[in-house]
């Protein structure tokens, strides 16, 4: 690769090896993840549960759960290598230049203070020159930017006070509150949300972004939410990444046999009266103790060949410029393709 | 909805609560009785009237006179300053010491091994004997009393602030600090420590409690406060000799410190019935003394 890459993107992270310490072994949870997200723009990240989308979230903040350790790689945030910070200089990182979004609303909002003093807290942290008069104001500007009604009195509410759509917003305001995050790391921002709400979620993560200029690195394994809101797609699957494509070019001409099952698994009304059968992946996620030399979805793929596939791990083609696929056996599909 | 809940004051949740009030009916006049005592007494607890010995309950001497003629309500009144003091005491003392360590124990894993081996071994003696040795090698004053005590229940807040951190430290909201860029010791103090206080409030509460059970039982045994001040184990220890010619030396304090620890075990079942009602069935007792 050429010299200065990292520079061409916000956010590029190289070969990123995770490994959990357990006490039936070592798990590779991210196997050499290669993953860059472009200034504004949302790169979504989708896979299944339990794929690492959430892992990899969290090892860009390089804060690895117990017992998993960040075993390799590099993590460029602007030409900055993440991995080379000390643990003060990183702490300075999020919530700054990185901000984070949880899933779950209702758990990540601290019951015991008011919404405005978390938001207020992260200025504390962040910004410890500005007085409390200044916090607060700059605090109830964000509530009103999140679009959360009479922020002057929401301010001195509780979380349990606010339903789950506001306190989403209060979670967003939160990640704004140092003014200019480069990235937002989105882990399943709408599942916990009802569909109008998510809609309403959704409208407002694109209207900050294009307000404030930053990157959404948005996790999810909903192909409707990425639809709307992702301007290019990486497909995880067993802790490594099996494709990259524009959002347009992965819904019409995927490759990579995970992605087309994913595809066809999005739930479709009934047709001419019929109810069709809801499609799904057979099998199982292989067992990442014993994933050595071989494709990772070879045991459910239908175009697998057990002389091609399971010798060997594929590598990352790159069939068009930005449409990069982990699969040996691209022929085969896009003849079958052209076929049908 | 929203007005509606503030409207609700938490101060009558407290009232609501029979136990507590129960609890806060009974220790209420005890606390006034401990901080007035020298104005309710009718003469000085240490006042020896050779005279005046093993006098019955009289308009003059409510509780009588024991063998050296002091006044027996006089020196009940003065015990309670002497027990609450003592019980107080250890009560705060626990309740810092043990958040430090319970806080340090539970987020720091490797700290975490060692500690609580080093608890289990302070618990594995019964209270009173720990007490016995650590008095004995203390030498009597009341300060060293609660400073035994403090070793004694230190544990006890280490576990149940350990405990509740292990809970709250995988909480989302503790990640999400993390997340802002909280360091350690702001998700400890600002995002943990507030989250266990229920507990730590409930358990300090029946600290109290055995505290004053245990400053009873040592002075009783004459390795309490040091006689002659009039704590209500020293009245009873005595007393002791004198149990059939005058038995109110031993009632009124006696009565005194069932009293006291009644109390506060009803007001600290229902602050746990208040403040963390998860914990309704894993009711902590005190160890029962001599008494």
């Amino acid at each position: 690769m050429i010299e200065n890459f990292s520079d061409r993107y916000l956010l590029d992270v190289r070969h990123l090896k995770v490994h959990f310490f357990t006490d039936i072994g070592v798990i590779p949870a991210l196997d050499g993840v290669d993953l860059w997200v472009r200034r504004g723009e949302t790169l979504g990240l989708v896979g299944e549960s339990g794929c690492g989308k959430t892992l990899m979230a969290r090892a860009i903040l390089r804060l690895v759960p117990d017992p998993g350790r960040i075993m390799d790689g590099e993590i460029y945030l602007e030409g900055d290598n993440l991995m080379e910070l000390p643990e003060h200089k990183m702490r300075k990182v999020r919530g700054d230049r990185i901000s984070m979004v949880f899933q779950e609303p209702m758990t990540s909002l601290n019951p015991v203070y008011t919404v405005g003093n978390q938001i207020m807290e992260v200025l504390t942290v962040h910004r410890s020159a500005m007085t409390g008069k200044e916090k607060k104001e700059r605090a109830i500007e964000l509530l009103k930017e999140v679009g959360i009604p009479s922020p002057e009195q929401r301010f001195f509410d509780y979380p349990r006070q606010l339903s789950g759509g506001m306190r989403q917003r209060v979670v967003i305001a939160m990640a704004l509150a140092c003014g200019n995050p480069q990235l937002l790391i989105a882990d399943e921002p709408t599942t916990a949300l009802d569909v109008t709400i998510q809609a309403q979620i959704l409208e407002l993560f694109r209207k900050i972004q294009d307000k404030m200029d930053m990157s959404i690195l948005l996790i999810t394994h909903d192909l409707g939410v990425i639809a709307e809101t992702a301007d290019r797609v990486a497909v995880m699957y067993a802790g490594t990444i099996v494709e990259y494509a524009d959002v347009v070019r992965l819904f019409k001409q995927a490759l990579h046999p995970y992605t087309l099952g994913l595809l066809k698994s999005i739930l479709q009304p009934p047709q001419d009266g019929f109810r069709t059968r809801l499609h799904t992946i057979p099998g199982a996620v292989p067992d990442l103790l014993d994933i050595r030399n071989r494709c990772r979805f070879f045991s459910r793929c239908t175009y697998a060949h057990e002389n091609i596939c399971g010798r060997e791990e594929p590598k990352m083609v790159e069939v068009e410029p930005g449409h990069l696929v982990r699969c040996a056996r691209i022929e085969k599909i896009e003849e079958h393709r052209s076929r049908a | 909805m929203r007005s509606e809940a503030r409207r609700f004051s938490p101060f009558r949740r407290y009232l609501r609560n029979r136990l507590f009030l129960t609890g806060m009916i009974i220790l209420t006049p005890m606390i006034l009785i401990a901080v007035f005592a020298p104005l309710i007494a009718p003469s000085d607890p240490l006042e020896i009237d050779a005279v005046n010995k093993f006098q019955t309950l009289s308009r003059e001497h409510p509780f009588g006179t024991d063998e050296f003629g002091r006044d027996v309500f006089s020196r009940v009144v003065h015990g309670a300053t002497i027990s609450l003091r003592v019980g107080g005491l250890t009560a705060l003392f626990t309740a810092i010491i043990g958040v430090f360590i319970g806080l340090a124990s539970g987020f720091y894993k490797l700290l975490d091994v060692v500690i609580m081996r080093f608890m289990d071994g302070l618990m594995i003696f019964p209270g009173l004997l720990l007490g016995i040795l650590l008095m004995a090698a203390l030498g009597p004053h009341e300060f060293n009393v609660v400073l035994a005590m403090t070793i004694l229940y230190t544990p006890r807040i280490v576990r149940i602030v350990r405990g509740a951190v292990l809970e709250i430290k995988t909480q989302d909201y503790v990640d999400a600090a993390r997340v802002i860029g909280a360091s350690n010791i702001r998700i400890l103090w600002r995002h943990i420590l507030p989250n266990c206080l229920a507990p730590l409030i409930v358990q300090v509460t029946f600290g109290f409690a055995w505290a004053i059970l245990i400053e009873s039982g040592l002075s009783f045994l004459g390795l309490g406060t040091p006689p002659p001040a009039p704590s209500w184990g020293n009245i009873i220890s005595d007393g002791r000799e004198f149990i059939r010619n005058a038995p109110w030396l031993m009632i009124f304090p006696g009565l005194m410190i069932s009293a006291a620890v009644l109390g506060l075990n009803l007001i600290g079942d229902g602050l746990r019935d208040i403040l963390d009602p998860r914990l309704r069935n894993t009711r902590s007792q005190p160890e029962s003394t001599a008494g």
